[in-house]
């Protein structure tokens, strides 16, 4: 299990979260909402084990996450961050298989899982093309398939019991909707598989679908923590967002849903 | 969308090309170092230096004539080994700095790291008169390299201190900070070099421009060591700067100790630059030329990128040196000069390629 426990994070002196506490267990979509700045992806680094809280544990089945090699923590946890940027002309495949190989597959088994893994993203027959020549989505893409090789290659590494965790800031950003609709499947098929997926959203009806658990942020606190259906009503969207919008129903599923064309203006906090 | 039909980029990158790259690379190198001993100002023909090689390879120097031993053993054979170790080391410098730096401009002569390592060596020159000869005997030849180590050293670290803002290494930031990083140890030095009534001293040209003319097997064997560490750490730092390319977090993401990978590559780097100024004077964009050719022909991996770099980087230098020697002889154009009318225009290019994005 992934777990944050009453932490607290400083950037630059301003504190951006405080005493969060958050879980992520084997095969679990938990989808991290809030507004810009509420500290999401920062969120998402402390469970990546890239910054260390100043108060509070970040924990990988109960050890610090600081006390883990980044080796060992590679082969347990994977990162897609948002648009990283790429200093040399590496071909997708390229960079998916270095995916792959942080996972711990040798060199050859780890261009089949890249090959695989950009299938898995739809974008086979872009194995050769330089990233640089990719539209964003189409890079976003890549990032997605070099994190679901590094969990595979995990997956095969014998000790097939110990769970894998798949953390996605904002995996749908500047993706089309058909293929929005596509990434957030592969996180449900990937947790179905006894993955933890934890996935930074905007679009609240998208997260609504997808997650198994919705974790909301503003201002650095956890606001809410629970199934879609439970925790999302009008008072989340204020709490979250500052907006008073109307939470509708969709008739057949009974699943909450918004409508952001009918917000007011502006509404109170 | 079915992707097939619409990726027009067939032609593969395969391991293979690397593998290949290494094996051409190392053909072009024996090729090169094969002229290299060939040619030259004494008239000993590509025929009489394979006989002596083989002569002295199989019945020992003794078997040869004085005047061809010394011309081949001692005169063009330390200096072809020299030229193809400092060539190597700034091919290897050059890639590694460029992949820690996460830019293809980044070369250990244009920042100022050369011509920092160059400071100190002069200044153990000039100041410390006399040090080499009150060292314990045999440590003599490595006191030039390990000033000159110290000097880079502490060129890339002030590089990298004035050129990071909040952990990103601005590019722009680090090549005007390498300019004036450059103009100020080059001030430095000439003017020691200015004030030194020194025999050891040899004269400016040798600082700023290079020259191999000084080649001797007790400089090679000096400078050796600490070209090693970069050479030896090289094959296990590849899949560190592979992952850096996509910047520091992801690399951090795909299991790379960040930390450790910067303080390990800037160390070696500086000591294989300081090796290689301290017995070559300033040799400028073999490091940026040799990574930057293979990128273009085998694409940036840096597994086939190091390897490939260090023997493209001693072919490059080697050829420079045998040009250096024999364009106007019976003179010797300081090596330099060669190398930046190759180096020179390439970098100019992927400055033109670069100047939107440059300001980033």
């Amino acid at each position: 299990m992934l777990d944050a426990v009453d932490c607290s994070v400083s950037l630059g002196g301003a504190p951006v979260l405080s005493g969060v506490t958050i879980r992520l267990g084997p095969g679990e979509v938990v989808a991290v909402v809030g507004a810009n700045g509420a500290g999401k992806s920062t969120l998402l680094r402390l469970l990546a084990g890239e910054i260390a809280p100043s108060a509070g544990a970040a924990r990988l089945d109960g050890r610090p996450l600081s006390t883990l090699h980044p080796r060992a923590l590679a082969r347990r946890r994977a990162v897609m961050s948002q648009a990283s940027q790429l200093a040399f002309s590496f071909t997708a495949a390229e960079i998916v298989a270095f995916g792959a190989e942080a996972g711990g597959a040798p060199r050859r088994r780890g261009e089949e899982l890249a090959r695989r893994a950009l299938a898995r993203v739809d974008l086979a027959g872009f194995e050769n093309r330089p990233v640089s020549t990719l539209s964003g989505g189409q890079a976003q893409r890549v990032h997605l398939a070099r994190a679901l090789a590094q969990v595979e290659a995990a997956e095969g590494d014998g000790d097939g019991g110990v769970p894998r965790f798949l953390l996605l800031d904002e995996p749908t950003a500047s993706l089309d909707l058909r293929h929005q609709l596509h990434a957030l499947g592969v996180a449900r098929a990937m947790a179905a598989r006894g993955l933890g997926v934890l996935a930074i959203l905007h679009d609240l009806n998208l997260a609504i679908r997808a997650a198994d658990r919705i974790v909301a942020l503003a201002g650095g606190r956890i606001v809410a923590d629970g199934a879609p259906a439970e925790v999302v009503d009008d008072g989340f969207v204020a709490r979250v967002y500052g907006l008073a919008l109307p939470v509708g129903r969709a008739p057949a599923p009974g699943i909450p849903f918004i409508l952001p064309q009918s917000a007011p203006p502006s509404a109170p906090a | 969308m079915r992707a097939s039909a619409l990726a027009p980029f067939p032609a593969a990158r395969p391991r293979r090309l690397g593998r290949a790259s290494i094996l051409v690379g190392l053909v072009l190198l024996a090729l090169a170092a094969f002229a290299s001993l060939s040619l030259g100002a004494a008239g000993l023909g590509p025929a009489a230096v394979a006989r002596a090689l083989g002569t002295a390879l199989g019945d020992g120097r003794a078997a040869l004539d004085p005047t061809t031993a010394a011309i081949v053993l001692d005169i063009r054979l330390p200096r072809a080994v020299l030229a193809i170790l400092v060539g190597a080391a700034l091919g290897l410098s050059g890639a590694v700095m460029q992949g820690l730096f996460r830019n293809p401009l980044a070369d250990p002569g244009l920042v100022g790291v050369s011509s920092g390592a160059a400071l100190a060596a002069v200044t153990v020159i000039v100041l410390g008169r006399g040090a080499e000869e009150r060292l314990p005997p045999g440590l003599g030849p490595y006191l030039l390299p390990v000033a000159a180590f110290v000097g880079g050293l502490a060129a890339t670290l002030v590089l990298k201190r004035l050129a990071t803002v909040s952990g990103r290494t601005s590019v722009a930031a680090m090549l005007l900070v390498g300019i004036a990083l450059t103009a100020l140890f080059g001030a430095l030095t000439g003017l020691l070099v200015f004030v030194a009534d020194d025999g050891q001293l040899r004269e400016l040209t040798f600082w700023t421009m290079g020259g191999l003319g000084g080649a001797t097997w007790v400089k090679a064997l000096g400078a050796l060591p600490l070209m090693l560490p970069l050479a030896c750490a090289a094959p296990f730092m590849a899949r560190g700067l592979n992952a850096a390319a996509l910047g520091e977090a992801e690399a951090f993401h795909l299991g790379i100790d960040v930390e450790r990978l910067k303080r390990l590559g800037v160390l070696a780097v500086a000591a294989s630059v300081g090796a290689a100024v301290a017995v070559s004077g300033i040799i400028g964009f073999v490091g940026l030329l040799a990574p930057h050719l293979l990128r273009v022909a085998v694409g940036p991996d840096h597994r086939a990128l190091l390897p490939a770099s260090a023997l493209l980087g001693a072919t490059l230098l080697l050829l420079a040196d045998l040009g250096a020697r024999t364009l106007v002889a019976p003179a010797e154009l300081p090596i330099g000069i060669l190398t930046a009318c190759l180096g020179a225009p390439v970098f100019l290019w992927l400055v033109l390629k670069r100047r939107a994005t440059l300001g980033a």
